[in-house]
């Protein structure tokens, strides 16, 4: 053989070096390796409900009942004590909810949302909601309200009263978006819209109220997660 | 006749494709049986030149194998700025219903083989591990579309499997020749298992009703698992929190779990052309009562969403929760969901039987053509299947092979080896494009090392004795044909 096998060994270790400068290995150093950031992935996902009534969204019964001016009814309660309330309280805005903590964040963060209200109204006023997001330590310093259409009052006009559906979705824009990922908080608040439904003396405290809230929206991973 | 059969046995038994992870090299090094690699998995093979072989960490090499029925590329990608990133709409385009990887390193710390009673005893200590992992199609499917689209409203992930093996292996073994044609070896292995996992059924669901408003989330599945580490244990007996200090010293200190194993093996040669070797290996199993559990998940949960009833009503009326405390407590349902539970309880792991067998044909001195088989039995197996040529140079060999994984992958390997006077180096892969892109290769493998030798002579380089500086007799020498 002409060819010694020392010049062969010095090819092959060229060989090997040249293939071995050329090797794409960098992929391989798992501390830089994330989830792709243009990935967006959709969830639909619950995010409030509850089976509600009539004077829930009258009044933080937390606080006492404000001594209005103007004409007066009786909040009927079925299985306790009625409560006498100003009839301005049932139509002026009121925080129903002030502190809600809202801790949904990770290792994700929300791109686009879209928030469904789902309401089924037995009362006999439209209902309005309004939600704000907030930062805990920075009560008064809410984020832009985020307000649907009123909820349409259930059909008095017929026996048995029908409770009256109404979907009603926000999508949000970037300044509410930021405030509803950065805000730790939620605040809520609501009152009925008066469309002219004569009171009595009395109203019933107890008409069914079911409120879901869904989330509709993108997330994608955080870069710096 | 029976090599033949066996033989033919396991070329039809490789045509179905397994899932267990194994150790396996590449089947090229089995030609040469005083290669200290081929010598770890055939206790049949030894030296014949009375040499002393020793070698040790940090010299010995290692042997790594990656193997799976997709590329890393397929799920690692490079964005813009070459950032590499994990892409699950790139995996799920190149996915195949079930998807699978495996990863094995074998890591000699210490081997040593000596001359001894006509044959050869041989120690060595190894640590192993292996990894195994499932994921189905729909599962990847979720991960790129969430649970907005119709057909991922309800959603399950199938089986996904993750199962892995960390052991270390003290072998002692004997080999001698029993006639002139047949050596024989058997090597007894005491095991002791570091870390173990093994998942069965284990599979999420979530389930999204038409409206939205009702999320159910479940997880099923069982698992035996042991970890080196302490386990903090909830009340509900879940995972706290893993005590990982000193994690590597604890893994490297984890003795409390033995095993035993038995190989054996044989080679076969009676006549300079044809060479036989078998072996079959692993055949015993690691008794784990050091820190293992039984795990079990089989939990669901209907979120359906932050009850404003609790937060709006007067905390004196019945069923009003604090709103701090109800949003811990929502979460905390969710997390039982993905927190299986662990009792603790001793199991027997048998080992994946692992067989060999090796024919290589001597065409010249120069040139050797082989054909190994190697095969790993659990619940199923893997079976690597190689075809090999060797150039032979005096102390210098270079090989080429072609290997065939189950069928799911075909490669072009190669490498090279040297013997000298006072070491032994070799290299070995089964895929040579690995080198350049590992990351675009189902499959690829590397085997290397250095063993030192004592009392070894190099090998008389054959061109000293080159036939062209002199004249061949045409007759025979010493005895004359008889009719």
């Amino acid at each position: 053989m002409s060819f010694k096998i020392r010049n062969i060994i010095v090819l092959i270790i060229l060989l090997v070096s040249g293939v071995f400068n050329s090797c794409i290995m960098d992929e391989f150093r798992m501390n830089d390796i994330s989830v792709n950031e243009d990935l967006e992935i959709g969830i639909i996902t619950p995010l409030f409900s509850g089976n509600l009534e009539f004077r829930d969204f009258i009044h933080d019964w937390k606080k006492p009942v404000p001594d209005l001016p103007g004409p007066k009814v009786v909040l009927d309660y079925t299985d306790s004590t009625d409560v006498t309330i100003p009839v301005e309280m049932i139509f002026d805005e009121s925080v129903v909810i002030d502190s809600f903590p809202f801790l949904i964040q990770g290792s994700y963060e929300f791109v686009s949302v879209e928030l469904t209200f789902r309401v089924e109204n037995s009362s006999p006023y439209p209902l309005n909601l309004k939600l704000n997001f907030y930062e805990k330590k920075e009560w008064g310093n809410f984020g832009p309200d985020i307000q649907p259409a009123p909820f349409a009052a259930a059909d008095f006009s017929q026996f048995p009263v029908q409770p009256e559906i109404t979907i009603n979705k926000v999508e949000l824009t970037q300044d509410q978006l930021i405030w509803f990922k950065e805000g730790k908080c939620v605040l809520l608040r609501a009152w009925y819209h008066n469309n002219g439904y004569l009171l009595g003396d009395t109203i019933s405290a107890q008409f069914p109220i079911k409120v879901s809230i869904i989330l509709i929206g993108k997330v994608k991973a955080k870069q710096d997660a | 006749m029976c090599y033949h059969i066996l033989f033919l046995f396991q070329l039809l038994i490789l045509l179905v494709p397994g899932k267990v992870a194994v150790s396996q090299i590449n089947g090229s090094v089995f030609i040469k049986p005083d290669n200290f690699y081929a010598q770890l998995y055939n206790p049949a093979y030894f030296r014949t030149d009375e040499a002393v072989a020793f070698t040790f960490v940090g010299l010995s090499g290692a042997s790594f194998i990656n193997q799976g029925n997709f590329e890393i590329a397929d799920v690692i990608t490079l964005n813009a700025n070459n950032d590499p990133r994990v892409d699950f709409p790139n995996f799920y385009e190149a996915s195949k219903q079930r998807n699978y990887i495996r990863q094995d390193l074998t890591l000699p710390i210490l081997f040593a083989m000596v001359p001894f009673k006509n044959g050869y005893a041989s120690f060595f200590y190894n640590e192993n591990l292996s990894a195994y992992s499932l994921i189905h199609q729909d599962a990847i499917a979720f991960l790129s579309n969430g649970n907005i689209p119709d057909d991922y409203r309800n959603f399950d992930s199938e089986e996904i499997k993750l199962a892995g093996i960390g052991y270390r292996e003290f072998a002692f073994g004997y080999g001698k020749p029993l006639n002139n044609f047949l050596n024989a070896g058997v090597r007894i292995k005491l095991l002791f298992g570091a870390a173990q996992a093994d998942s069965k059924y284990w599979s999420y669901g979530v389930k999204t009703s038409p409206d939205g408003e009702i999320i159910t989330l479940s997880s099923l599945g069982t698992a035996r698992m042991m970890l080196p580490v302490p386990v903090n244990l909830r009340e509900n007996n879940s995972i706290q929190s893993l005590d990982s200090e000193n994690a590597i010293a604890k893994y490297f200190g984890e003795y409390g779990n033995p095993g035993f194993a038995v190989d054996l093996g044989f080679s076969y040669q009676n006549n300079e052309r044809h060479f036989f070797s078998g072996a079959l290996r692993d055949f015993g199993f690691i008794r784990f009562g050091s820190n293992s559990y039984d795990v079990t998940q089989n939990d669901s949960f209907d979120f359906i969403g932050f009850d404003l009833l609790n937060a709006i009503r007067y905390p004196e009326e019945p069923d009003y929760t604090n709103s701090n405390e109800l949003v811990k407590l929502i979460k905390d349902e969710i997390r039982e969901v993905y927190q299986p539970t662990l009792e603790k309880r001793k199991y027997t792991y048998m080992m994946p039987v692992k067989t060999l067998l090796h024919y290589h044909y001597q065409h010249s001195t120069r040139h050797i053509f082989a054909a190994t088989s190697q095969m790993s039995f659990s619940k199923n197996y893997y079976s690597v299947f190689t075809l090999s040529a060797l150039q032979n140079w005096a102390n210098f060999q270079i090989f080429e092979n072609l290997s065939i994984h189950n069928l799911n992958d075909l490669t072009i390997g190669g490498g090279l080896r040297y013997v000298g006077t006072h070491a032994e180096i070799f290299a070995a892969t089964d895929n040579l494009i690995a080198f350049y892109h590992p990351a675009e290769n189902k499959t690829f493998s590397i085997s290397f090392g250095v063993c030192f030798l004592l009392n070894h002579k190099k090998t008389v380089n054959e061109e000293k004795f080159s036939p062209r500086k002199g004249k061949i007799s045409p007759y025979l020498p010493f005895y004359e044909e008889k009719r």
